[in-house]
């Protein structure tokens, strides 16, 4: 069945229908590979593999398989395959695109059971992992070694790497470190008919970067289950600056100044007006002023020779653009203060209203001033709160809008105008997604920045890896995008 | 044949010339040479190439096709991006460009750098390469271990399929994750998915400054223990490269220098050449700062795309001595055959380079001395085998770390021997998806990996 506004709407009140449930011969197979508790089918247990962070879709899954290693995954999606059952893959669940939502009767396949750190290998600056290790426990885990592992999502301390490699996500470091995208080295990948691939690896690949292709395929080539990230050497210094400004408008020109100044601060984040409030009036406040519009974190990481000056310009150009403050952290404490200011924002949201949903679009760095403009003028229209919290300094916007969606007329003011702000965003130059995926969300603004043939060639290289449509279906490509797409059954096998 | 030239020559936009001016892959000339001033241009050329069946290659300008791949039975057309050279849409406040791929590195750098700002890349051949062939063959050179390949500079691209479909994908933005990353996969697939005609890069501010320090070291192994150091005093060099010196006298012990190139702020650059010297002093190793060091990497990029055979040993970077001892124990048979070789290694990478050039002072190579009026160096070496076995036995002892040996360029006589690139994780995947994008295989069918 076409996936539509009928089974799972953006209000989403109710959850899709229920789906069939599994043959409990297909079952009692599941459980012979994972083990009795490795397959949950209890409806009651199910409830919390509904959504994934964007919670505004719900879909039951029929069941959710918590394998342990490659073997386990391989011989599930073979099950899987042979009973011609879609599968999700989930890491944390922390995605804000729908991606894990389990579409179609979908079975989730959850790697929170693969979370092991096979190897760090210091001296190649690599290290191994399993999918659903934590982003934030890599680093901690690498920390001895003096190394780190650069990408870190705002999500870090509960996101996975096998979620971080399928979305290909950010963060605010990837200004100057690269997403990634940039850090990955090798895949152990199980294509949907149970295929083990081992991807990348010590060498040069000889022929195409497949690597570089299933990061950001959003679980839709089918799993990845061990990870070869490359490590960066922690940085000798960091100069880290709080920039105060009575005008968005000076903040988003600052921005702009910086980078085309020639400076690359690992870090260039913004914070309106109503994310620093949201933050004061939470447990991480920190005493800043209620009253500016907005803040700039700014950081500065390297060689500690020379660092102060370029810390030094950065703050000269604040001033210069009129911020009213700049202040610089002058340890480790302040530092965290700064960045609670910018990471406990989205948290410090959720109590100001009941609902929030989060966009992320991307724009040339110079256009920001104007798509900030436009994005206020465009919440101000439709009557809404916005905040815009976000990864300045790679032009990544993330408008948050406050709502209930209890009113449903509220509801369709969001949409109208998250849509308004993807079509500024696209008209600037800009992209619909820079960090958070397509997943179920963003499938009709793909249109927006692809020719319909470029589309269709997705397509045909999903085809490729996927050939029955069983990996994430009704993701990523809009329904249209792919001719013969009505649905599993009808997936064309090959081209003759 | 006549008659499909016919059609090509009314193709607006399209220059035709004879197949001889063209550049010969392997010795072979094509047909005839197509250069399209616009993408629409070479979409016609490449639909009309399609529905004839005509054996195609993709050019980008210079010589990396006179030797790359194996070659190729017959070639109908060569098609290059070499009228496509637009540098029009650069905006420095972005630090992006959107550039025509027959553009070179060089008029690139010109351009940015009026306004502080570099692609940092250098790979063999540049500054004379084109962005088209760097992302083509995803060529990176020694900058490769402060800045990546180009995997980590381009943005989006536009490419005409082999069918000649005219598509977009990536964008101008720094960060974008809209539908599949087609961008990764076509670079560095050698044209056989479609001609690249322009690509989006990202570019970073000049620094301030950029030296290089010359390392005389005993050993590889004294390198490696260099290379420790440095890193253990959070020195971190934009480019490590490790070369041996040709013996001289011949038959004396070769020579091993270190190269270590410093970027960045000037008193980070002091601070950072102060610790790489005292690094060097603690291993009795001699330094000097490199005079001339532009002119100095200049050189070794030009020398390392004009090799006669460049083959590529990788392994993991803690492993270079042994994966150098592999190529040194090969050395003395190979030199026996016949060439002049040369041993590089991009240290913190873990990337070994074996590089033969005709030996001038042997007779029979002096007929061959000019290069680009190729008749081919096939008589480099007298006998093939003792470089094929090499390789082999490399392949074999890297296998079970994932290691790899890629002949990168070689004459016909050594790819007789051996398979340039050896077993191909993911081979199907890659052939369906070549299907997909080229679905009469028109294009470098069989010369590649894929
Ligand atoms: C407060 C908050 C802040 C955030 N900040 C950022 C940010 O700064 N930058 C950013 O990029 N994102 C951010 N996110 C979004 C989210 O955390 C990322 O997209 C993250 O990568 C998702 O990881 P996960 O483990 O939760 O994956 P999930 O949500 O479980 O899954 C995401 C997608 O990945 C697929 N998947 C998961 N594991 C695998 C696997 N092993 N193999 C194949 N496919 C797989 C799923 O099918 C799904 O399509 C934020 C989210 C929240 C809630």
């Amino acid at each position: 069945m076409p996936i539509g506004a009928r089974t799972v709407s953006r209000a989403g009140m109710q959850p899709g229908p229920a789906a069939r449930p599994l043959e409990p011969g297909l079952v009692a197979a599941l459980r012979g590979v994972v083990g009795h508790d490795g397959v949950i089918t209890d409806p009651g247990r199910l409830m919390v593999y509904e959504s994934d962070g964007l919670t505004a879709y719900r879909v039951r899954p029929t069941a959710v398989v918590l394998p342990t290693d490659t073997a386990q995954v391989a011989a599930v999606l073979r099950l899987l395959t042979e009973a011609g059952v879609p599968f999700v893959p989930r890491g944390a669940g922390t995605g804000l695109s729908g991606g894990a939502l389990a579409l179609e009767g979908a079975v989730l396949l959850s790697l929170a059971r693969m979370n092991r750190i096979l190897a760090i290998d210091a001296a190649n600056r690599r290290a191994r992992v399993q999918p659903g290790v934590v982003n934030a426990k890599l680093s901690r885990a690498a920390a001895p070694h003096g190394l780190y592992y650069a990408p870190d999502p705002s999500s870090q301390a509960a996101c996975t790497i096998g979620g971080n490699v399928a979305e290909n996500a950010g963060g605010p470091h990837c200004l100057k470190y690269g997403v990634t995208s940039n850090h990955i080295l090798g895949l152990t990948v199980v294509l949907p008919d149970g295929e083990i691939l081992e991807l990348g690896g010590a060498g040069e690949t000889a022929g195409y970067d497949l690597v570089g292709l299933f990061v950001g395929s959003e679980g839709t080539f089918g799993v990845a289950t061990e990870i070869e990230v490359r490590l960066e050497a922690a940085p000798e210094a960091v100069e880290t600056i709080l920039a105060l400004f009575d005008r968005m408008d000076d903040a988003s020109r600052a921005v702009s100044a910086i980078i085309a100044d020639g400076l690359l601060p690992a870090a260039l984040e913004m914070v309106d007006r109503e994310g620093i409030r949201a933050v004061e009036a939470s447990p991480y406040a920190a005493g800043f002023p209620t009253d500016v519009a907005a803040a700039l974190v700014i950081e500065f990481d390297g060689p500690r020779a020379g660092l102060l000056e370029e810390a030094d310009r950065a703050r000269e150009i604040c001033r210069a653009e009129g911020a009213r403050e700049v202040r610089r952290a002058n340890d480790e404490a302040e530092r965290v203060r700064f960045w609670n200011a910018r990471k406990k924002v989205f948290g410090a949201m959720g109590h100001l209203a009941p609902d929030l949903l989060v966009q992320d679009a991307v724009v040339p760095r110079s256009r920001l001033p104007e798509v900030l403009a436009r994005i206020y003028e465009i919440a101000d229209r439709y009557g809404l709160l916005v905040s815009n919290t976000f990864h300045a300094g790679d032009g990544n916007l993330h408008p948050l809008f406050l709502f209930d969606r209890r009113d449903e007329d509220q509801v369709r003011r969001v949409e109208a105008a998250s849509k308004e702000v993807m079509h500024a965003c696209v008209e600037a130059g800009g992209t619909i997604t820079g960090e958070h995926g397509v997943g179920f969300d963003k499938r009709e603004y793909m249109g927006l920045i692809f020719s319909d043939e470029a589309m269709a060639v997705m397509c045909d290289i999903r085809r490729v890896f996927d050939p029955r449509g069983l990996a994430n279906p009704a993701k990523i490509l809009p329904l249209r995008a792919c001719r013969e797409w009505a649905g599993p059954a009808t997936w064309i096998e090959e081209a003759p | 044949m006549t008659a499909v030239l016919d059609r090509l020559r009314g193709i607006p936009g399209l220059h035709l010339s004879p197949g001889d001016e063209g550049p010969l892959v392997h010795g072979v000339a094509p047909a005839a040479v197509a250069a399209p001033e616009t993408a629409a241009a070479a979409a016609e050329a490449l639909r009309v190439a399609s529905a004839k069946r005509w054996a195609v290659e993709l050019d980008h300008g210079g010589s990396p096709l006179r030797l790359a791949g194996r070659p190729p039975e017959r070639i109908d057309l060569v098609l290059t991006s070499t009228r496509l050279r637009a540098l029009d849409d650069y905006a420095p406040a972005d630090l992006t460009a959107s550039v025509g791929a027959g553009a070179t590195l060089g008029a690139l750098a010109e351009r940015f750098g009026a306004h502080g700002q570099w692609l940092p890349l250098d790979p063999p051949g540049s500054p004379d390469t084109t962005i088209g062939a760097t992302v083509d063959a995803a060529a990176a050179g020694p900058l490769r271990l402060g800045f990546g390949t180009p995997r980590d500079h381009v943005l989006g691209l536009e490419i005409v399929t082999g069918d000649g479909r005219l598509l977009q994908f990536g964008g101008r933005v720094v960060k974008n994750v809209a539908g599949y990353d087609v961008v990764k996969l076509v670079i560095g697939s050698r044209g056989t998915l479609g001609l690249v005609t322009r690509v989006n890069v990202r570019l970073r501010p000049r620094p301030a400054a950029d030296r290089t320090l010359t390392i005389a070291v005993a050993s590889p192994d004294i390198a490696v223990e260099l290379l420790k150091r440095i890193r253990a005093r959070r020195v971190e060099p934009a480019a490590l490269e490790l070369h041996a010196l040709p013996a001289d006298p011949p038959g004396a012990a070769r020579r091993w220098v270190v190269l270590a190139r410093l970027l960045g702020a000037a008193a980070a650059v002091d601070e950072q050449a102060r610790a790489v010297e005292q690094a060097a002093a603690e291993l009795g190793a001699s330094f000097e700062t490199t005079a001339d060091a532009p002119r100095l990497w200049a050189r070794l990029a030009h020398d390392e795309a004009r090799a006669t055979v460049a083959v590529r040993v990788a392994d993991l970077p803690s492993e270079i001595p042994s994966t150098l001892g592999l190529v040194q124990a090969a050395l003395p048979a190979i030199e026996a055959a016949g060439g002049r070789w040369t041993i590089q290694a991009h240290l913190g990478n873990g990337i070994v380079r074996l590089l033969g050039a005709p030996d001038t002072t042997h007779p029979s190579a002096a007929a061959e001395s000019h290069p680009t009026s190729s008749p081919l160096p096939s008589s480099l070496m007298r006998d093939w085998r003792p470089l094929a076995d090499a390789i082999r036995s490399a392949r074999a002892a890297l296998a079970p770390r994932r290691g790899t040996v890629v002949v990168a360029a070689a004459p016909a006589p050594l790819l007789a021997e051996v398979d340039p690139y050896g077993p191909v994780a993911g081979h199907t995947l890659m052939r369906r998806i070549k299907a997909q994008f080229d679905p009469a295989g028109i294009l470098a069918a069989g010369r590649f990996a894929v």
